[in-house]
């Protein structure tokens, strides 16, 4: 082939660099600059310079010490039961029977739906007086509940809809795993006398741990991300019981507007966001299937 | 069959049943809320069988808000997802073919945009939009969108041009294409299915985000999932029409799924996954 040049990569690459320049660096240089100040788009003041105060009050805000110990219940309760359904469910689907394709397809459906539509109407479900939920509740002769406004369950409420609408990705991600096993080595895990459980444990389930890895990285990055479902079914509350750093931090910034304490959480927030998605990006590699230079 | 074996078989059945109900409820539930008479909603037990009416969906479709919000929703999430794909495909195919120094670093970076947490981005995009005078317009929100869809666009495609073999591109470029010939006529073309998974992964985002629309738009430029968050108010939720809309806003994405259900596994884990 013939060799290429820098100039090459530069024509190819040029208007994704240049655009890039200007929807992520430029606000990233804003924000670092915003995090050195104290400026509350409220009131009427200059920004003022402070160092790294906005920085420090990370660590000591007793509020931050809150809203992390939420989103680390949060991330680990949606991660966590996602990808063990997921994988039982994987695991389940792979056995194979009639109808299987079409029920594939079908548990597509959770996870392109708007994040807050799944809020809106999980939100219906959960509903205390009219909801579906207390409906089934009371017929199976238990107490009603107060799903969202409940301290003890407005979490688990909002995880049960997270979990609703990304284990299907979990799954769909290990069966693809599960099929890509080499029918020759289950056949001589059979030969061997192997159960199909020994052969689920010793053989698939190694074999599917890189993708397993991706999936987990990928969606406790996206846990960490993103707030839309808390916003419209709990919106923090009760008493800051749902008050992930996500959401805490959107509060900060849009409805108390201390632009620079807001600035620099972010930053924090975003870098260890970044760690993460090293980690996944090395989780990527280690997908022996996967070559990205092609030949 | 022996009799464990047809036990197993039951017992498969009946968790693929409960899979089934679980995630197949809420949506039925939704769908039924928005065809339920107005009357029946309030009613507990819930009524289940009923003559369906198409008020809610009237209700709806007679608020200009909302026509405005589907027409909002569509430009953004279109014009992002072109933006994306012109700017970005080359950007795929250059990580995918050449070789230099700080690639690697460069593909992260642009991972990083898709990774980012939305308040992280969502700040600086305020603040330079209030100073610009761009709040509340469409173009900030196709801008902000771009951030996210160009990694989806260059991580997604650098995989599918990975799989077009080299001598493709060289066979061209010995017939007489240049380099960026080469890419447009032969190798686009041979990698159309992972345009199209790359397009609309990217239609699917932008529709469905919500953070960044509700910060920064108000009026002119709301899109659909503010439109339909602003439905819930503290004291009065017309649940029929939420229902409604919450059919409305995700008809189309769905049936985008069903259509590329082949890629969208590979498409959501960012080409990770096959």
């Amino acid at each position: 082939m013939p060799r290429l040049s820098l100039r090459d990569a530069l024509i190819f690459l040029a208007p994704a660099v240049s655009v890039m320049l200007l929807i992520t660096v430029s606000p990233f240089v804003y924000t670092l600059i915003l995090s050195f100040q104290d400026w509350n788009l409220a009131a009427f003041r200059d920004p003022r310079f402070v160092g790294l105060d906005n920085y420090l009050r990370f660590f000591t805000d007793p509020d931050i010490r809150q809203a992390l110990r939420v989103t680390a219940f949060y991330v680990t309760a949606c991660v966590g039961l996602e990808l063990v359904l997921g994988m039982a469910i994987a695991f389940l689907f792979d056995t194979g029977f009639k109808g299987e394709p079409v029920i594939r397809s079908l548990l597509l459906l959770p996870m392109v739906m708007s994040s807050v539509v799944v809020g809106l109407i999980w939100r219906w479900i959960f509903n205390a007086e009219l909801g579906v939920l207390n409906h089934f509740v009371v017929s199976l002769g238990l107490p009603p509940q107060t799903w969202l406004t409940d301290p003890n369950l407005a979490l688990a409420s909002v995880v049960l809809a997270d979990v609703w609408q990304w284990t299907p990705l979990v799954f769909l991600v290990c069966l693809a795993g599960l099929k890509a096993v080499p029918s020759e080595t289950l056949e001589s895990a059979r030969l061997d006398g192997a159960s199909w459980w020994q052969t689920q444990w010793y053989v698939c389930l190694p074999a599917i741990k890189p993708i397993i890895l991706t999936v987990l990285l990928l969606r406790t990055i996206d846990c960490l991300r993103f707030v839309d479902k808390i916003f419209v079914m709990t919106y923090g509350g009760p008493a800051g019981t749902t008050s992930v750093l996500g959401f805490h931090i959107y509060l900060m910034g849009f409805k108390f507007f201390q632009m620079g304490l807001t600035a620099a959480y972010a930053l924090i927030y975003m870098a260890l966001i970044i760690l993460l998605a090293r980690l996944l990006i090395r989780s990527f590699r280690l997908q022996a299937t996967r070559d990205w230079e092609g030949t | 069959m022996t009799p464990a074996a047809r036990l197993r078989s039951v017992l498969k059945y009946l968790a693929v049943a409960v899979i089934v109900l679980f995630f197949g409820f809420p949506i039925f539930w939704t769908v039924l809320t928005s065809i339920k008479p107005i009357g029946l909603i309030p009613q507990m037990p819930p009524a289940w069988i009923f003559e369906p009416t198409l008020d809610h969906y009237r209700a709806i479709f007679n608020q200009t808000a909302l026509l405005a919000s589907l027409w909002n929703s569509l430009v953004v999430a279109t014009a992002s997802t072109v933006l994306a794909l012109v700017v970005g495909t080359p950007a795929a195919y250059a990580l995918a073919r050449f070789h230099f120094r700080g690639k690697e670093e460069l593909a992260f970076y642009f991972l990083t945009a898709r990774m980012a947490p939305p308040m992280a981005v969502i700040l600086p995009f305020f603040l330079i939009a209030r100073e610009l005078g761009l709040l509340d317009t469409r173009l900030i929100l196709i801008l902000a969108y771009t951030t996210f869809n160009f990694a989806i666009v260059v991580w997604l495609l650098r995989g599918f041009f990975a799989e077009v073999p080299r001598e493709i591109d060289e066979a061209a470029l010995v017939d007489g294409c240049s380099r960026f010939g080469a890419f447009v006529r032969v190798v686009l073309p041979l990698t159309m299915p992972g345009l199209v998974a790359a397009a609309i992964i990217c239609f699917i985002f932008s529709w469905n985000e919500f953070l960044f629309a509700l910060i920064l738009t108000n009026i002119q430029a709301k899109t659909l999932p503010v439109m339909a968050a602003g439905f819930v108010t503290d004291r009065l939720v017309l649940w029929g029409n939420l229902c409604a809309a919450a059919v409305v806003i995700y008809v189309p994405v769905m049936v985008f799924a069903l259509l590329t259900r082949r890629h969208l596994i590979r498409g959501m884990t960012l080409g990770a996954v096959r």
